[in-house]
């Protein structure tokens, strides 16, 4: 039992580190139908999308049967415009994005979680607003995940 | 045995564990506003799907798989994951919740959990070191590693429903008691490649002396998974060049090394007006199709980061060129099978970074 109590404290200090770097859900809405709801609840919540990227080159033809890949950029341009500025060392990460795979008749929809962000930047300025790009990217791909 | 018949093997288990879950999916009376269905749908049905199906997670709807690890496996396993394996631990989630979670899993077939011994098995690791390599290396590797890839995850064709988990992970270890593992061995796993021990011909001393080998995995520190998240998660360089003349170097940068500017464009096209002041925030993409592709073969969340991304700034007077660090790309995925991808990717970016700026 001690053996096994140090083997979880072990792990859970490690793991700590990294859980819930990504936010992922599944949506049981089809890619083509996924991709245009997506973009609808992003602006709902006041951020602005750019064209959606295709990333899927030749993942079907390497043996996965996943029909579809894109990845969207959103942000509000005051934001984005402000913190690329003050704040070069978050451009790599800016716009935020999220990618959308079709996975057999249903999506999954993967993005960074700003609060990983908000370990990586510790600013205290940033803090709240990752917190609420946080709230805002949960609401957005639960209401993803919900739709039928 | 002959490619073609190891090929049929695995459709017609395929097909046979897509049957079972169907029918675990339409015939369980499983509450589907309870608390574990919420939970299991925010946390893990990304992964495992929606009623336990599988996709990028292994499929959990398997009477066979419920039938032979009791709720304490399923609890750890969600509260501590697989480090390096894509499965992430839960360290958030409170006892109660991890336990709504493992009751709505268990309910996804009529199985009663199996009642465990907690005591442990007592064998010769010595002895199990020599059956291991005769009977379990091969599918689950030498040292216990696991299957190919990263096991059950975005790294194997999606028909094939499981693939040899790796042994010698601290998650794996941490969640199935000896117990568990015997009983795998022995009676083995329906409808996987997970074959009878006993059946095979093995005796049940011989089976305690594999399991004993497999909990030494505990004590080696070799072929351990660690993760750990680099010091810097972004490469930052400053130019001596004027702005212009840095996203040159970059582009020429690119093509030295074998690659091609996918694309460039001013940070937030699309999102912020391009006619608002002189912005000086450039962002070049790039890649090779060889390159994205293995990102994505290994993970297809790479695409979050791919084709590569550098951009180039005027800031306080200065001009700097930044990327993400690729080194923190296993940790972020928890996939070690990113692990040489990342090596090279953050190889590359620090070649074009260093040449376009010296």
């Amino acid at each position: 039992m001690t053996r096994w109590l140090m083997a979880v404290l072990l792990l859970m200090v490690s793991g700590s580190l990294w859980a819930s770097d990504l936010l992922m859900v599944r949506s049981q809405l089809a890619f083509a139908e996924a991709q245009p709801r997506l973009e609808e609840e992003i602006n709902a919540l006041g951020y602005f999308t750019a064209n959606a990227r295709r990333v899927d080159i030749d993942l079907v033809g390497a043996g996965f049967a996943r029909d579809a890949h894109r990845s969207i950029t959103y942000g509000k341009p005051d934001e984005i415009k402000t913190l690329s500025e003050r704040y070069p060392e978050l451009t790599p990460f800016l716009p935020p994005q999220i990618a959308i795979i079709g996975e057999r008749g249903e999506s999954l929809l993967v993005a960074l979680n700003p609060l990983y962000l908000a370990e990586i930047f510790p600013h205290s300025e940033l803090a709240d607003i990752f917190e609420r790009w946080h709230r805002d990217l949960q609401t957005i791909l639960e209401n993803i995940r919900d739709a039928r | 045995m002959k490619p073609a018949l190891v090929l049929l093997c695995v459709v017609v288990l395929s097909l046979s564990a897509c049957a079972q879950v169907e029918r675990a999916e339409t015939t369980s009376d499983r509450d589907e506003d309870a608390t574990g269905a919420r939970l299991y749908a925010q946390h893990c049905s990304a992964c495992h799907g929606n009623y336990g199906r599988g996709g990028v997670g292994v499929p959990l709807a398997l009477e066979d798989f419920l039938g032979s690890v009791n709720n304490q496996y399923i609890s750890r396993t969600i509260r501590l994951g697989r480090p390096g394996r894509v499965m992430p631990p839960f360290p958030r989630l409170t006892d109660q919740e991890v336990q709504e979670i493992t009751e709505y899993v268990r309910s996804f077939h009529w199985a009663d959990e199996p009642i465990f011994s907690s005591e442990p098995v007592e064998g010769d690791p010595e002895l199990g070191a020599k059956l291991f390599i005769a009977f379990c290396a091969r599918c689950h590797g030498a040292n216990g590693e696991g299957g190919a890839g990263t096991g059950v995850s975005f790294s194997r064709p999606t028909f094939i429903p499981i693939l040899a988990p790796a042994l010698n992970n601290a998650g794996y270890l941490a969640s199935a008691t000896d117990q568990v593992i015997k009983r795998s061995l022995t009676l083995g796993r329906e409808r996987t490649p997970m074959r009878s021990l006993s059946a095979m011909g093995l005796r049940e001393q011989n089976i305690n002396d594999l399991v004993s080998y497999i909990r030494s995995f505990e004590t080696l520190s070799a072929d351990r998974v660690v993760m750990k998240r680099p010091a810097n998660a972004v490469l930052v360089r400053q130019s001596p060049y004027s702005y212009e003349q840095t996203i040159e170097n970059i582009k020429q940068a690119v093509a030295n090394n074998g690659l091609s500017v996918v694309r460039e464009e001013l940070l937030g096209e699309g999102i912020v007006d391009p006619g608002e002041g002189e912005r000086k925030q450039h962002v070049i993409y790039f890649g090779s199709l060889q390159m994205i592709s293995d990102g994505l073969a290994h993970d297809p969340r790479m695409g979050l980061f791919l084709p590569g991304k550098i951009t180039i700034v005027e800031h306080a007077g200065k001009i700097k060129v930044l990327a993400s660090n690729p080194e923190q790309y296993t940790t972020l995925f928890n996939n070690i099978a990113l692990s040489d991808f990342a090596t090279m990717l953050h190889e590359i970016y620090q070649t074009i970074l260093a040449e376009a700026t010296s």
